[in-house]
């Protein structure tokens, strides 16, 4: 329950790095790889990404991987908490 | 770091104030002098990538050098102290040639070679020239005839060699080489931030094991992050550097074709992946981004020497993508029948007949391919290269107080110049 549950929370993070990088905004880059980053505290055990429907917008995908990942708190890394708290207040 | 601008600069201050004999200016002292000067110089010549065959067209300057740097017959007394204004030409000519030896592998990459290796040669031969001349005038009034005559008649040499260097102006021997420094990873600020994680990342693209669809992704997504910061300093700097407008929009052009190149390259679709994890790299890459947040903006020179770092592990990267995608190496989210006959959506190898990754390969070739040109671009643009330090770095030219052997206290020396009397 808890890997199927931390999979599709990567799978709406790496979303959510595909939209930020494929996007063309200024500020995309920096979000990508600021996702990247979380996608990589959030996964140390490299478990498999699950491959979910994108949400309409970065935004969207990661609203999405926090819910996910508040109905497994013990297993999410206290910086992977403070980088999604960041990247989510820069998008406003 | 100095940059090698900075040493030519330095060498120049002390070759122009070489004047007058102070007592330890002995021939004795002179021939050591000699002794350590002209080995750096030829580690510095032979450095240099001026093209042709080195070996014939340096064969004069190397046959004045040599015997210079193999001393004399007759061992020198033991305790002889060299010549110390010959060791301070000799510091900082080995500094030159050390980073030199240490940026070698980006100079025909940066497209630094022929006319600029020249330009650099002729910086230093010009020194020499000076030096040479210098030093055969504080021996004409000494005795010591068989050891004075062939120093003075291989300074004669030198300075009839180098003589042609010397009278190139100083104006027209501004070289390209000037950008270059040592690669430091504990530089502060940006600079030591993006060498560590180049040199991660070079160790990290080398392993078959750990190269990750992670990596992949955050070395492109950090190239591209370094040529927009880039493009940035050079709007904002190029024409302070003496940049001509056309010259900078034709870079900045050409790193806002990279940056887009390495985002696309960086945007792999949810649906493809290569599994592992790389913490030390991670924090590596955060560690560039946060240099960023804390001093934004940061210098053309610095972004310069960052982007000449970063230039090989833009070329490995875009390799490694092609090797991936040719060798069929990454896994894709798909469906496939099970051991019951069913079909299932699940990850599974790139099979022969897909071509997918091919379009991230392709934005890395890109990416890779504008990447090169504004370096090398920026390496040899017209700008001029603002002096790093002030003259009077670094703090090992400072004579060290010399105490006795025998009057030393036990332990370890701490002086930062006591090299030469070891």
């Amino acid at each position: 329950m808890t890997d199927t549950t931390l999979a599709l929370a990567l799978g709406h993070v790496r979303n959510a790095v595909w939209q930020f990088m494929g996007n063309d905004q200024p500020d995309g880059l920096t979000l990508g790889l600021e996702c990247l980053d979380l996608e990589a505290l959030l996964n140390p055990g490299d478990i498999e990404p699950a491959v979910v429907a994108p949400e309409p917008d970065p935004a969207g995908s990661l609203d999405a991987a926090q819910r996910l990942v508040e109905q497994i708190p013990s297993d999410v890394a206290p910086a992977a908490w403070a980088l999604l708290a960041a990247i989510r207040s820069k998008l406003g | 770091m100095a940059t090698i601008g900075d040493l030519t600069r330095l060498l120049d201050q002390q070759t122009r104030t070489l004047h007058g004999r102070r007592a330890d200016d002995t021939v004795q002292s002179h021939v050591a002098g000699w002794l350590i000067l002209a080995k750096p110089v030829r580690r510095t010549i032979d450095a240099l990538p001026v093209g042709g065959r080195k070996e014939k067209l340096n064969a004069s300057l190397d046959a004045v050098l040599r015997p210079l740097a193999g001393g004399p017959r007759k061992e020198l007394p033991g305790g002889l102290v060299p010549a110390g204004r010959l060791v301070d030409v000799a510091r900082t000519t080995g500094a030159i040639a050390d980073v030199l030896a240490g940026t070698s592998s980006s100079h025909h990459s940066l497209g630094l070679s022929g006319g600029e290796a020249v330009r650099l040669e002729a910086s230093l031969l010009a020194s020499l020239h000076v030096t040479a001349r210098w030093s055969r005038s504080t021996l004409e009034d000494q005795t010591l005839p068989t050891t004075r005559y062939s120093l003075m008649a291989a300074l004669n040499d030198l300075a009839l060699v180098t003589q042609p260097w010397a009278m190139i102006p100083p104006s027209q021997r501004t070289s390209a080489f000037e950008h270059l420094r040592m690669p430091n990873p504990s530089a502060p600020g940006i600079e030591g931030a993006v060498v560590a994680w180049a040199n991660e990342a070079w160790q990290t693209l080398h392993d078959r094991y750990r190269v990750t669809g992670w990596v992949m992704q955050a070395t492109a997504g950090t190239v591209a992050l370094l040529a927009h910061h880039t493009r940035e300093a050079v709007r904002r700097e190029g024409a302070a550097h003496g940049m001509r407008s056309a010259e900078v929009d034709q870079i900045a052009g050409t790193l806002a074709t990279a940056t887009r190149a390495w985002r696309e390259a960086a945007a792999w679709p949810p649906g493809l992946r290569l599994g592992g994890s790389t913490e030390e790299l991670r924090r590596l890459t955060t560690g560039i981004r946060e240099s960023f947040d804390a001093e934004p903006g940061p210098s053309l020179d610095a972004m310069r020497h960052v982007l000449g770092v970063t230039h090989p592990v833009a070329l490995l990267q875009a390799s490694i993508m092609e090797r991936l995608v040719v060798g069929h190496e990454l896994w894709i989210h798909g469906v496939i029948p099970d051991s019951h006959g069913d079909y299932a959506r699940k990850w599974q190898r790139v099979p022969e007949w897909s071509s997918a990754g091919k379009h991230l390969a392709e934005a890395a070739q890109a990416g890779w391919a504008a990447t090169d040109q504004a370096a090398k671009a920026l390496t040899v643009s017209s700008g001029r290269v603002a002096p790093s330090l002030p003259l009077g770095w670094p703090p090992a030219c400072h004579q060290a107080v010399r105490v006795p052997a025998d009057q030393r206290a036990p332990g370890r020396d701490l002086s930062i110049g006591r090299g030469l009397s070891r």
